[in-house]
Parts: structure tokens; sequence; C-alpha cells
């Protein structure tokens, strides 16, 4: 069974504004605390950690209609990962960001979980304090 | 002439497997000389058996329901007390080589200061100094990064302390198959504790003889996984043979008295009126 942690935060700016920055593979490591660097080629990502770990990833969906963002890491000593961003429109101006991770084996998903809400608290802070 | 205070500790061990504190398994006959020349502080008891809430109470000098760190897994506070800010204000120069573990290890995006590199070669809760070890030659740590950089060969030496599925892992090895022990080809001078003892040794060498200091060196073991270099496997499967008869006995190593001990109708280990010289027995008052 898979490890699954999941989180979500409102933030007071519109979801085209939010999904501009969270929906961009790119620019991941201007908003997840712990991501020194985001390299993409394709649908290949390599991130590096600010322990000076480069874990490479694969880009599975990027859809702006739903706004989701989809990627797994492609790591050996992980058997399954999916990771999903996606913005929720609240229609009254705010979003509704979702943050998620599945994972085999389990741990590895308290493991990133534990990254992706102080993600989602500076994507919050970015986005109100640039708003 | 300054003042030193060299602060050694290990990892995971009982009291009782100091020669002085009446092992019979294990050799120490260097901790053994030094109680022998010295005070065993017998009421001294960890506040945890768990091991980053005792660090914690080392480092701070409060309870685990003071500091807050009551499972390993909780960190503690960056502003928490530190007795090595405390002696640094007071002049000291610092340092904590070894096994510092006051945050969590399992940190892949650097949550924790402990384990980010530029803190392995800079200031740490008061330490000048902060060099990090722990079991694993995996990770971020200084050790790590050590072993990387000048025994890379070395890395797949160790025990895996977590297995396939990151829990703890159960995988047993040596002569007896028990679980985390395991036979290590590494040098023993490659292994984390001659590591920390030298490059303790290295930042000693580096102060002025006046200088007043105090240094943690915190060595990982015997914490498991036991998987130590082979040259020191070999004489500890020896124990009670020959190896242990190199130590003559009565030097460096405790003695039980022969005052009887009421509760087991034989010679005492628990309180008495002891009469043997240094080292006394486990339990009888000092006199």
């Amino acid at each position: 069974m898979y490890g699954t942690v999941r989180h979500e935060l409102r933030i007071h700016r519109s979801a085209d504004d939010v999904w501009e920055l969270a929906g961009d593979p790119a620019r991941l490591h201007e908003w997840f605390p712990g991501i020194d660097a985001c390299e993409v080629d394709g649908d290949r990502r390599t991130v590096t950690t600010s322990t000076g770990v480069p874990l490479p990833e694969i880009i599975v969906a990027r859809d702006r209609n739903l706004r989701r963002f989809q990627y797994r890491l492609d790591l050996p000593i992980v058997a399954h990962h999916r990771g999903t961003i996606d913005v929720i429109d609240l229609e009254d101006g705010t979003c509704l960001v979702v943050y998620s991770t599945d994972a085999d084996p389990r741990t590895m998903a308290l493991t990133i979980g534990g990254g992706t809400r102080g993600a989602l608290v500076e994507l919050k802070r970015l986005m109100e304090e640039d708003g | 002439m300054g003042r030193k205070i060299l602060f050694v500790t290990t990892d995971q061990m009982r009291y009782d497997a100091l020669g002085c504190n009446g092992g019979q398994l294990a050799r120490t006959p260097v901790v053994d000389g030094l109680a022998a020349q010295g005070v065993r502080y017998e009421r001294a008891v960890p506040q945890s058996v768990v091991c980053m809430p005792s660090r914690s109470t080392m480092l701070t000098g409060q309870h685990p329901s003071t500091h807050g760190v009551w499972m390993n897994g909780v960190p503690l506070e960056p502003d928490a007390p530190s007795v090595a800010a405390l002696l640094r204000d007071h002049g000291y120069r610092t340092a904590l080589i070894g096994k510092a573990h006051f945050q969590p290890f399992l940190d892949p995006f650097g949550r924790f200061a402990e384990n980010l590199p530029v803190t392995s070669a800079g200031e740490h809760r008061g330490f000048d100094h902060f060099e990090s070890a722990t079991h694993s030659p995996m990770g971020p740590l200084t050790y790590a990064r050590w072993i990387a950089t000048e025994h890379p060969e070395a890395a797949g030496m160790f025990y895996p302390v977590l297995d396939a599925a990151l829990e703890v892992n159960a995988m047993g090895g040596g002569a007896t198959g028990a679980p985390q022990v395991h036979d290590n080809p590494i040098p023993r001078g490659w292994y984390h504790t001659d590591w920390v003892a030298d490059r303790t040794i290295g930042w000693l060498e580096s102060l002025e003889a006046d200088d007043d200091w105090f240094c943690w060196m915190s060595f990982p073991d015997p914490h498991h996984p036991w998987d130590p270099p082979g040259v020191r496997a070999a004489p500890r499967a020896m124990a009670g043979g020959a190896a242990a008869r190199r130590i003559p006995r009565g030097r460096g190593r405790a003695r039980r008295c022969s005052t009887p001990n009421p509760a087991t109708g034989g010679p005492g280990t628990t309180a008495g009126s002891c009469r043997t010289t240094r080292p006394r027995c486990r339990g009888c008052p000092r006199r």
C-alpha cells in the first residue's frame, strides 16, 4: 500500500496568478524551501536539494485547463512516486492549492510531505506579499 | 593555563559495559584508568533513553518536558539554551565533533541547519567548530562527505541502516546472524570512531596552550548497527579469552568486593561496605 500525504492552503490571489508560478516546473526552487535549483529538459527535471542531493524526476502531466502539475521521482530506491500540485479556483479571487504525495516505500511520502507543507506556506507568502 | 573541558560521549551504551562499572565482556582499559584516577558519578542518569531527547538534555541542561524534544524526530528549537554558547560567551573555544542529533537525520530538503553543508564546517548552537558524524556514511554530514571525497570505495562497506522500504533494517550478519550485525571490511582508520578521535585531536592541536576550551567528542558507537572495522571485530569475539587476559585484573578493571550481598547471599554487587581499593565495585558508596 502506498504512503500518501496531502497538504492544502488557501491563497488570496487568483488561480491564474498562482498557477503561473506553481505550474512552472523550472521555478520550483523559488517557492520550495530546501530545493536550491531546477533544471528542465523536455519531460525530465532535476532538482537539487539544499543538502546537495540531485533528484531526477519525470514530468507526468502539466494541464493548464485543470491547473494540475504532476511529476515522479526517477530513483531506483523509489518503487512509485507521484507528486501532484492542483490549483483550484474558488471563484472569489482566491484559490486552493493542494500538494499531494503518493509513494512506495511509504516512508518516502512522509519524508517528502514534510517539505511540501513548507512549500505551500512559502508559496502563499510570496503570492500574497506580491499581490 | 586555561580551563579545559573534554566531554566524551558514547551512544547507546549501558553504564555497566565499562570495566570500571563492573563490565566483564568488553575491554575498556583507558576509560577504566580515567575512572581510577577520577570520580564516578553513580547517581547521574540520562533524562531519556532515546537519543535526541537525551542529547538535548546534555546540551540545554533541561528536562525533556522543558526543551520539548520528547522523541526522536522532534527537533530541538534553534534558540534552545546551549552550554556551548554559554561557555563561548565567556571566552571559551568550543567544538562538537561527532554525533550531534539535536535535529532529525532523515532530511533530504535540509530543513534543519544541522544537516546543511555550510553548518558542517562552522558554528552550530554555540560550537564554533562543528564536524558531524553518525552511524552511516550516507547523507550530508561531515563524515559522510569525508568518506565520499577521500574513500568513496568505503561507502558501501557499512551496514545499510535502512532497508528497501526505508524502514530500520533487520538484516542479520556476522558470526551470529543477529539483526544489524555486519562484518565491515573498512580499515580502522576510516571508521567513524577513529575519525572522531582524529578530528578531535586535530582541533585540540590547533589551540593555544592558554586557551579555555570546551570540546564535545561524540562517538556514534556502540549504537547499532554493529559493524565495526575488522581489526576490532576479532578481539571482541575473543572477549573472555586470550585478548581479555592481556588486561591484568585489578588494573583498570572493576572488582567485586567480598562483602556479602544480603539479597543474593553472594559477593556484594550492590551497596555495601566496600573494602576494595580503587576502582571500587559498583554500588558501594564512595568513601
